[in-house]
């Protein structure tokens, strides 16, 4: 654990300074957006707001690959690998930093999009103080749904990109090759399984909630009532229902683990020098 | 007595060629081995599988009694012939950094060391000159209390002074009845008189090897005139 630490610091201590400017200039980018409510068109703050979050996504995709390749560009992984440490405290160290960064940069866009989203709904002045409530909640609802499967999708990525790369470095020839393989390969097998699953497990494992009570599209209806627009049908979402098949996802989940154990395993006793 | 190394049969296949093809060898505490050869004769390669960074083709190595991993790697100080510290580190934080992965890491010994080699603990990595990045790398690995001290090419492209600063810690901070050394290297007139052991390697396979004292008798030579000798 203590060598897991120290290897966190280390990636910490290496990117803590762009990591502090990324988290800076975000801020700066977003406020400048929540400035212009009023003043652009509505609902282009928050359509760029939430093109930002979707670049980051984007760029952690690109960067995750760097997590363990910026090791090899300046020979470092001499060191990193001359360390008496685990492959698994190299692998989750790394791991743990790319969900530290990017959970936080994304966690906090969304954050900025749901209070952009929120700033120009009251701006437009057509709501009422009730139907401000309801949109209010149902904008943090959503929020809250997206956080889990953000940082399981970004755990996820995280995981298939070390692992790709990890393997990429167990060969001296077709190393791009080797990542792909390493990353496609996976994605594709675990999809396939989770969806084979899902088809077979039984019901107790399907996980349904109805869209009304996760959405709290109840305060909504009230809000559009209490605004003169009655028999609301909430665009026939009423009996929409949020589900997960928990099978799947454990399935995926597993995946995942062993693709950790199994790179953790490359690094240590298969990627050279 | 224990040995510290024990290599049987090491054998390392790149693609179709051998780098190391049968080499046998045993380290006891207090050894110190001369690795001697032409550019692509396996001494590269022979010190990184037994630091644990390449892994062979055929036969054993031990060190300490272990495979080499990360417990063996506890036991070993490597010095590659790259420059392997992060470039972002300050010297100092490169210190803490490595220090903090070893129990045998000895704190004073490394002030010491980082006074005698002229070092600026405030700069950083990336700004040090090849001399400087060279005295740094042994500082770190001079600084430990390992069993068994891997130096790959310790003189390799650093100017006189750094060269002098280098042998002369080599020779001054080794703890000569406690642990095993390796030195690979080209210039084999500079570290001569460190050299207890000798092993010239030619293709991957042991050229000669014996007591250095024994060979210089034997040949009537210095060890660099045997080396001239074995490679003509």
């Amino acid at each position: 654990m203590m060598n897991f630490v120290k290897l966190y610091n280390k990636e910490f201590m290496k990117e803590r300074k762009s990591f502090v400017v990324t988290l800076v200039l975000l801020f700066l980018a977003e406020a400048f957006l929540y400035s212009r409510i009023g003043h652009w068109p509505t609902g282009i703050p928050t359509f760029i707001s939430g093109m930002i979050a979707f670049g980051v996504g984007i760029g952690a995709f690109f960067n995750s690959f760097d997590y363990m390749g910026d090791e090899w560009k300046r020979s470092n992984h001499y060191l990193m690998l001359s360390l008496p440490v685990r492959g698994w405290d190299i692998f989750g160290a790394k791991l743990a930093w790319l969900m530290t960064e990017f959970g936080t940069h994304l966690l906090l866009l969304g954050a900025y999009s749901a209070v952009i989203l929120l700033g120009e709904a009251r701006a437009a002045e057509v709501l009422t103080a009730q139907l401000y409530q309801g949109v209010m909640a149902m904008t943090w609802r959503v929020y809250g749904i997206m956080i889990i499967p953000m940082l399981y999708t970004l755990a996820s990525m995280g995981i298939l990109a070390l692992f790709a790369y990890t393997v990429s470095r167990t060969v001296k020839q077709l190393s791009f090759l080797a990542k792909a393989v390493g990353y496609i390969v996976p994605l594709w097998l675990f999809s396939y399984l989770a969806q084979k699953v899902m088809a077979v497990s039984p019901s107790w494992m399907h996980i349904e909630m109805p869209l009304v009570d996760a959405l709290a599209l109840d305060q909504l209806k009230r809000g559009l009532e209490s605004s003169g627009i009655v028999n609301v049908d909430l665009w026939g979402l009423e009996n929409a229902v949020l589900g997960i098949d928990m099978a799947s996802v454990v399935i995926w989940a597993a995946g995942m683990v062993a693709i950790f154990i199994f790179g953790s395993w490359l690094l240590e006793n298969r990627v050279e020098a | 007595m224990d040995a510290i190394l024990e290599i049987k049969n090491l054998k390392k296949r790149y693609g179709g060629r051998w780098a190391l093809n049968g080499i046998d060898l045993e380290l006891n505490r207090g050894d110190v081995l001369g690795l001697a050869g032409p550019n692509g004769s396996g001494k590269t390669t022979m010190l990184k599988i037994i630091a644990g960074l390449t892994y062979p083709t055929e036969g054993s190595v031990l060190i300490a009694g272990h495979k080499p991993g990360p417990v063996s790697k506890a036991h070993t100080a490597y010095l590659p012939d790259v420059d392997h510290i992060y470039r972002w580190m300050t010297v100092r934080q490169a210190i803490e950094y490595v220090s903090g992965f070893y129990d045998d890491f000895d704190h004073d010994r490394a002030e010491r060391l980082i006074e005698f080699m002229d070092v600026e603990t405030d700069m950083k990595v990336a700004h040090l000159s090849k001399g400087m990045t060279e005295r740094l790398k042994l500082v770190l690995i001079m600084s430990r209390n390992a069993d068994l001290i891997l130096l790959d090419e310790p003189l390799g492209g650093i100017d006189p002074t750094s060269r002098d600063k280098v042998i002369y810690a080599i020779a001054t901070e080794y703890r000569w009845e406690n642990s095993a050394m390796i030195i690979s290297t080209h210039l084999v007139r500079d570290l001569e008189p460190i050299f207890d052991k000798v092993l010239f390697l030619k293709d991957g396979r042991t050229a000669l090897f014996g007591n250095a004292d024994e060979l210089r008798a034997q040949h009537n030579g210095s060890v660099e005139d045997i080396f001239r000798e074995v490679f003509a």
